[in-house]
């Protein structure tokens, strides 16, 4: 997939999570008081407000909630990857992550349910952007 | 002190205006506006607007305000929440009346996606707003996210997308029957909106309203005030608001909107139930939300809303007729300020002037709108009587 056009720029808070993605694992916070998970990354629990946050190695394993093939791209920067598939990929605890499914299929042969991983492409030097492939 | 506010003038304007800025079609509406009520301009003691993609000013009322030279006037407000901004601003602006801090408030929107934009630029500045690390390198942007959507719910329903292009045929009927002020006018099948352009599937490029110019000014007041002017007015009753998320990815389940928690509400400070809405009018960006809103509002059950388009009940003699302007898919959508027609139009059946696609005995009407990627919700309930 032709990602070079596109940029991210890491905050202090998301840091961890893109270190974790170049080293192609899956980091998330999760709160040391009320024990729950987050994404994105935040200065607080955003369920107890706690500032006693961890990070935490979570398996890279979700499953499609849905699906969207794209034909019409946002703009100029995406147009050469066009048609692209978009997952809604769910985690357990409603964690949600948007990512390209890789190897797309025509979207009547993408099941809603199915089991993805999640990947790390890597755009640049300091990015890997996570992706999505069916297993 | 007023007991509720009524609107007694209105003007909207939906196409392609070339040769406009912000400033020069809200002065143009707001003449109309005030003619409609038959006000003058010393009448006016307030103003509320919303944002605009072209002028990116956050004082936008003051502005528009500075540039009819309004000079001292009691009460000025801005509120930037999206296309859910015109339900905040009917409250802010009803509250601020209520409490006696004006008594005849100017509620304005305009923009120029169309033409101060371009198609592509309003495109990509829609899509500039997601979130920059985890939703915009993913070229999400609205079209997308209400696939995303409208996958899902064809999936728990088991449907198939010919659902959602009953919506589409039904609002260009009512655009062709309004006739003016409105973008498309040609009729339209079902298999038409099956084979236009593929935008992001399920959704075709008729499942996705046309981005336009255009906007729409309400002028409200005093009951008090309201009954020695030149229409008859209509009513506020209440509107319900309900803030869910804002980032896309922050949605848990993609079918349970924000509308449900904010049509609750709107009727929970009245004496009416969901079967005295006569009207309804949605912020219908994309066909697939107006069968989540009929649903939200248990006219029909989930899942059943494209049968219960498909069999009429949609249209100005139906069960429930909705955006009979043909609402933003077949009149156009101007943005942020699209909502705004729908408030006039809900306005004008009410007054009874809608001629052909006039509502018979048509006595409340709600109209719902949405921001964000249908993080957030207000439902509105207006009276004739």
């Amino acid at each position: 997939m032709k990602l070079d056009g596109i940029h991210i720029h890491p905050t202090a808070y998301s840091a961890n999570f893109w270190d974790g993605c170049r080293n192609n694992v899956l980091r998330i916070q999760q709160c040391g008081d009320c024990g729950k998970k987050q994404f994105y990354p935040r200065v607080i629990c955003s369920h107890c407000w706690s500032k006693n946050i961890t990070w935490v190695e979570m398996d890279r394993v979700g499953k499609i909630y849905s699906h969207t093939t794209v034909y019409r791209p946002p703009s100029v920067e995406f147009k050469d990857i066009v048609p692209y598939t978009i997952v809604y990929v769910k985690y357990p605890g409603d964690i949600f992550f948007v990512g390209y499914l890789l190897d797309a299929k025509p979207a009547g042969e993408i099941q809603i349910g199915a089991r993805v991983e999640m990947c790390f492409e890597q755009i640049n030097s300091e990015v890997s952007l996570p992706v999505f492939k069916i297993i | 002190m007023t007991r509720r506010v009524a609107v007694v003038g209105v003007a909207e304007r939906i196409g392609k205006i070339p040769g406009h800025d912000v400033f020069s079609l809200f002065s143009e509406l707001l003449i109309e506006a005030v003619a409609d009520a038959g006000l003058t301009k010393t009448a006016i003691d307030g103003i509320i607007a919303t944002q605009s993609l072209v002028n990116k000013s956050t004082r936008l009322s003051t502005l528009f305000a500075e540039y009819v030279g309004l000079r001292n006037y009691r009460w000025a407000d801005s509120v930037n929440l999206g296309a859910q901004s015109h339900g905040t601003m009917i409250c802010r602006a009803a509250n601020a009346i209520k409490a006696g801090l004006a008594e005849t408030i100017v509620i304005g929107s305009v923009d120029f996606q169309l033409s101060g934009l371009t198609n592509d630029l309003a495109v990509k500045a829609m899509a500039d707003v997601r979130h920059a690390e985890y939703e915009q390198p993913y070229g999400l942007f609205m079209p997308a996210i209400m696939a995303l959507k409208a996958r899902r719910y064809l999936h728990e329903y088991k449907k198939d997308r010919e659902v959602f292009s009953h919506v589409a045929v039904q609002m260009r009927r009512h655009a062709m029957v309004k006739n003016e002020n409105v973008l498309f006018k040609q009729p339209i099948t079902v298999d038409d909106v099956a084979k236009s352009k593929r935008i992001a599937d399920p959704l075709n490029l008729l499942d996705c309203a046309p981005i336009a110019d255009g906007g729409g000014i309400i002028i409200v007041t005093t009951e008090e005030r309201a009954r020695d002017l030149k229409k008859k007015p209509v009513y506020h009753l209440n509107t319900g608001e309900n803030y869910s998320h804002d980032n896309f990815h922050q949605d848990p389940s993609l079918l349970s909107t924000p509308m449900k928690a904010s049509i609750d509400r709107a009727f929970a400070r009245t004496e009416l139930s969901r079967n005295d809405i006569d009207l309804l009018l949605i912020h219908d960006a994309f066909t697939p939300i107006v069968l989540l809103a009929l649903e939200d509002l248990e006219v029909c059950d989930r899942g059943e809303g494209g049968e219960f388009v498909r069999e009429g009940n949609i249209g100005v003699k139906g069960k429930l007729p909705v955006n009979t302007h043909g609402g933003l898919l077949s009149q156009g959508h101007p943005g942020i300020p699209g909502g705004m027609a729908h408030i006039v139009e809900a306005v004008r059946q009410l007054r009874g002037e809608c001629g052909d696609r006039q509502v018979l005995d048509a006595r409340i009407a709600s109209s719902i709108h949405f921001g964000g990627p249908m993080s957030m919700a207000s439902t509105s309930l207006w009276s004739s009587t």
